[in-house]
């Protein structure tokens, strides 16, 4: 399901800032469509280290031949700063904000080894627990709320099937009856909650 | 940019989460012409690096491309196995004839594609149960019944219903019926009836 996952697509198509190392081919940056003019291309080549800006898929690809190819720098919601923000208290940080797709972009990150991978690892691990049992509680709680826009992709879906197991749960103990066909009826079902 | 309107095709499914958006002819044949250019590309660089014309540095161009091609083409079936999915669910919320507004939205191949699944889903059920009898409809009851008939309210005005017994309903909105489980079952999915 993975290669299929829209999710998946979505968060690796975000922009990684790394450093390139001495072979990195200038052509890559023309590629996409970050060509400098000739004359400053033959100036950054001779500086030791330049800074580009890549998708996250073709920065993985490039490093699963070569890990020496480029050091990456992680992106501002993942340095020790605002991991620091997320240690003191994980439930205010707007999730949304900061990149709709933290935890998998995060996992994805620390997959490939960039500089301080443990504490990246640690600190997802560490937000996520922080934060699962206020999401459980908002939406054991919700009585027709809106869902809290500070969520994460991942927390929305979770958010959205407890909401949905209660309200289930819920209706049985009242009607001793499951919800019924009538809960399915046509648009109220969505795609987006099937699929997963 | 590279790999940019690959993406454009996810965006597109990610907007509309719950309906099939019409099929981008146009943005697929670019993302085809876009992998066949790369692939070409590359088959002009393979060969000059063989011929030792160019530095090994174009060793990673040449992944960088390569990454690039199998970008495109993994948002592209999965823009297509999405589509597929969505569907796949629509025979068995709606049945086998598709609204015209879910038909303009699809390409040859899809239209196609549902009726072969039709058809498929037909002779698998008229081969279960037992000889003789004209099989099983398995997109009725998809929970277990409590009951043969059911309460309904009419939501949508709709033309007159005829049940399997042979009785003619008119289903006006407003207006209460009890109505056999079975038959009403598609109508209550597609929000043309409510349970009471």
């Amino acid at each position: 399901m993975a290669y299929f996952d829209l999710d998946e697509i979505l968060a690796t198509s975000q922009k990684v800032t790394c450093k390139a190392d001495e072979n990195f081919s200038e052509e890559i940056l023309t590629l996409l469509g970050q060509g400098r003019t000739h004359d400053s291309s033959e100036h950054r080549r001779r500086q030791k280290e330049t800074k580009v800006e890549i998708p996250f898929w073709l920065l993985e690809a490039l490093m699963a031949k070569n890990s020496q190819f480029a050091t990456i720098e992680l992106p501002r919601s993942y340095k020790s700063a605002f991991r620091q923000v997320l240690e003191a208290d994980p439930v205010t940080v707007d999730m949304n904000r900061i990149g709709p797709y933290f935890y998998l972009f995060g996992c994805k990150l620390a997959s490939l080894s960039p500089p301080e991978r443990a504490q990246l690892a640690t600190s997802l691990v560490q937000t996520f627990m922080g934060r699962v049992s206020w999401v459980m509680s908002r939406a054991q709680h919700s009585k027709n709320d809106q869902r809290p826009n500070t969520l994460d992709k991942f927390e929305c879906r979770l958010y959205d099937v407890s909401v949905a197991s209660e309200a289930d749960f819920s209706n049985w103990m009242e009607n001793g009856r499951s919800a019924e066909v009538g809960r399915r009826s046509g648009s109220k079902r969505k795609f987006s909650q099937m699929t997963h | 940019m590279l790999g940019e309107q690959a993406l454009n095709l996810i965006k597109e499914l990610e907007r509309n989460p719950d309906i099939i958006p019409p099929y981008n002819d146009d943005l697929m044949k670019r993302c085809i012409e876009e992998i066949k250019s790369l692939y070409q590309q590359n088959i002009n660089s393979l060969a000059e690096l063989n011929a030792g014309r160019v530095g090994a540095e174009h060793a990673s161009l040449l992944q960088a491309r390569h990454a690039a091609i199998e970008r495109t083409k993994r948002c592209m079936l999965a823009y297509i196995y999405h589509r597929q999915q969505r569907l796949k669910r629509y025979r068995w919320d709606y049945g086998g004839v598709l609204p015209s507004t879910i038909k303009v939205c699809l390409c040859e191949a899809e239209v196609r594609w549902f009726h072969e699944y039709c058809k498929n889903l037909a002779d698998f059920q008229s081969g279960l149960g037992e000889s003789g009898s004209c099989g099983v409809d398995l997109t009725v009851n998809m929970e277990p019944p409590k009951s043969l008939f059911v309460q309904v309210m009419c939501v949508k005005d709709y033309d007159e219903f005829e049940t399997s017994d042979g009785t003619r309903y008119l289903l006006k909105k407003n207006s209460l019926h009890s109505l056999p489980r079975q038959d009403c079952e598609h109508l209550i999915r597609q929000g043309i009836l409510e349970l009471v």
